[in-house]
């Protein structure tokens, strides 16, 4: 199986790992870091996904856990044996969508939310991205907000347009209908203004 | 002896029996008061009160698509139509202020927008939002059972479109306020495409300090909206056209919008009572990229189109048939919008 070891390690935990690169993933897993710590998060979305995790976590468990893992030796079977233990290839479903989640969870963080220093430590932002994803589509000076749900169109002056369309048409037609009397602005609030209607003569830009 | 304690006891029988008589009376009047059942309309003009007379604070979801964004509210009510303060609790920081005066939208804990809405309203004679008997034109309203939303017991009302060119809408309402606990918007196929839905609501007699405190601008944002005013004005006159639109819909507000030094952005919006959308006119700059076509987004709904180097636009959270009828039906200079509807 080409591709890098982050895609091997995504496998190993979904159990689409061919038996022959088992071996070799695990010698890798033992002296790469980065490995290690995507085979964690795989295993704990996989958890999330199965519901296996339980429904409160200590709040020093991310604490113990990275402790744990940086005192404790780390307990792979031996290589022989790995052809055998079917515990790790045991195909369950769930455990194929893993990688493919934790590429959503990488992009819901670039894409949709505000830059990583307003950012409340989450979960998703401590996975690492699997290898499928285009790095080059995802420079942080590409982090764009498109308030996640964007336009079907492609150009970006076109979206920044749309949405200071739409920003207007929420703001000034509240007093149009019933819909925006009961419920104003909750869409403009819901998701983040575009960062276009900053700039947007239309308003006052206060600070 | 006997006789006196026979007068007792016939006046205690009295006295009993006058109480039981006062309750059946109330009984009936209780029956009364809650006969004959109010109707779709009464509730929903109920909705469109409540803003003048419930304070509340809550939480409540909204989802679009299939993306889920969590706000808190708190409302203080007055006859304004009252003020009150949107904080998103997911995602991005960003809270909104909003009152007669206009609304103030909170980046980060500083940046702010304003928009300046002072005196607009006075200016739309021909504004016909929140008047229920005008939906009946577009919708049919029905009457669909009680429910229970955030702990609260609600009655569902639908609001269905009687064509294609409108989404249809549930509403539930609450029994005891006429506060609106879920509002679903609803496609063709009955799938609900937009949802805003309390979590959890607290009804409060008297807004408390802390919830008035929480809906009052600071000085900076009021500045700020004063320094917006003549940023937007209301105009009596647009040189475009609307030709066509559906049964239903007609002008609410025409707004004009500084654009630029010199240029303006005008927008104007039509609403059947229910649904809204904004027609918006600008000039299209040199090296400015065109929207041409249609696009969407969630429910909303956009057309746009390029005429004499304006670009025209269309955006609604309506089906694509609606700002696509209005879109093309756009036409060149004339001042009367009073006949575009018909």
């Amino acid at each position: 199986m080409a591709g890098s070891l982050d895609e091997k390690v995504s496998a190993l935990v979904d159990g689409e790992l061919p038996h022959e690169e088992i071996n070799g993933v695990f010698d890798d897993l033992k002296r790469d870091k980065a490995a290690q710590a995507s085979w964690r998060h795989y295993h704990l979305i996989s958890d999330a996904l199965k519901n296996n995790l339980p429904d409160k976590l200590p709040e020093d468990f991310v604490n113990r856990v990275s402790l744990a893992l940086e005192t404790e030796p780390l307990h792979f079977n031996p290589p022989r044996r790995m052809h055998k233990s079917h515990n790790f290839l045991k195909p369950a479903i769930g455990f194929a969508l893993a990688a493919s989640v934790a590429g959503v969870a990488f992009l819901g963080l670039g894409w949709n939310t505000q830059p990583a220093d307003q950012q409340a430590p989450t979960l998703a932002a401590n996975v690492t991205p699997p290898a499928t994803v285009n790095m080059a589509s995802v420079e942080p000076v590409s982090y764009t907000k498109v308030h996640g749900r964007q336009w079907d169109v492609e150009q970006p002056a076109v979206i920044a347009k749309l949405d200071n369309y739409l920003l207007n048409h929420d703001q000034y037609s509240s007093v149009a209908g019933m819909r925006n009397e009961v419920m104003p602005q909750v869409r403009t609030v819901g998701y983040e203004t575009p960062e276009s209607s900053l700039q947007d003569p239309a308003v006052d830009n206060g600070r | 002896m006997n006789n006196g304690s026979s007068s007792a006891r016939g006046a205690a029988t009295v006295v009993w029996l006058c109480g039981l008589l006062s309750l059946c009376i109330l009984c009936l009047e209780d029956a009364k008061a809650g006969d004959p059942e109010p109707s779709a309309e009464a509730w929903l003009d109920k909705v469109s009160t409540a803003a003048q007379r419930v304070n509340y604070e809550g939480t409540f979801v909204y989802r679009r698509d299939d993306q889920l964004a969590t706000m808190q509210i708190i409302h203080v009510a007055d006859a304004q139509g009252g003020r009150e303060r949107l904080i998103s609790l997911s995602g991005g920081r960003q809270e909104l202020l909003r009152s007669k005066e206009g609304v103030v939208s909170i980046f980060s804990g500083q940046k702010h927008l304003t928009f300046n809405k002072e005196g607009l309203d006075k200016h739309f004679p021909g504004r016909i939002a929140g008047h229920v008997e005008d939906l009946e034109k577009s919708y049919r309203l029905v009457l669909a059972g009680r429910d229970r939303i955030a702990g609260r017991n609600a009655r569902l009302i639908v609001v269905e479109p009687k064509d294609s060119y409108r989404y249809g809408y549930r509403l539930w309402v609450d029994e005891g306020t006429g506060l609106l606990l879920q509002f679903d918007l609803v496609n063709e196929h009955g799938n609900a495409i937009e949802q805003v839905m309390f979590t959890s609501v607290n009804v409060r007699d008297k807004a408390t300090p802390a919830m008035v405190q929480a809906v009052t601008m600071s000085e900076a944002m009021q500045r700020s909206l004063k320094a917006s005013k003549q940023e937007t004005v209301s105009p009596t006159a647009m040189p475009w056209q609307i030709t066509k639109m559906p049964n239903g819909f007609s002008l609410a507000e025409h707004y004009q919008h500084a654009n630029g030094k010199q240029d303006t952005l005008e927008q104007v919006v039509l609403s059947d009572g229910m649904a809204t959308v904004s027609v918006f006119v600008e000039r299209l700059r040199d090296n400015a990229k065109p929207f041409e076509g249609a696009s969407h987004m969630g429910a909303v709904n956009a057309f746009g189109r390029v005429v004499d180097h304006r670009q025209l636009t269309v955006v609604g959270e309506v089906p694509a048939a609606t700002v696509r009828m209005i879109g093309h039906s756009l036409a060149g200079t004339s001042l009367d919008f009073a006949k575009a509807g018909q």
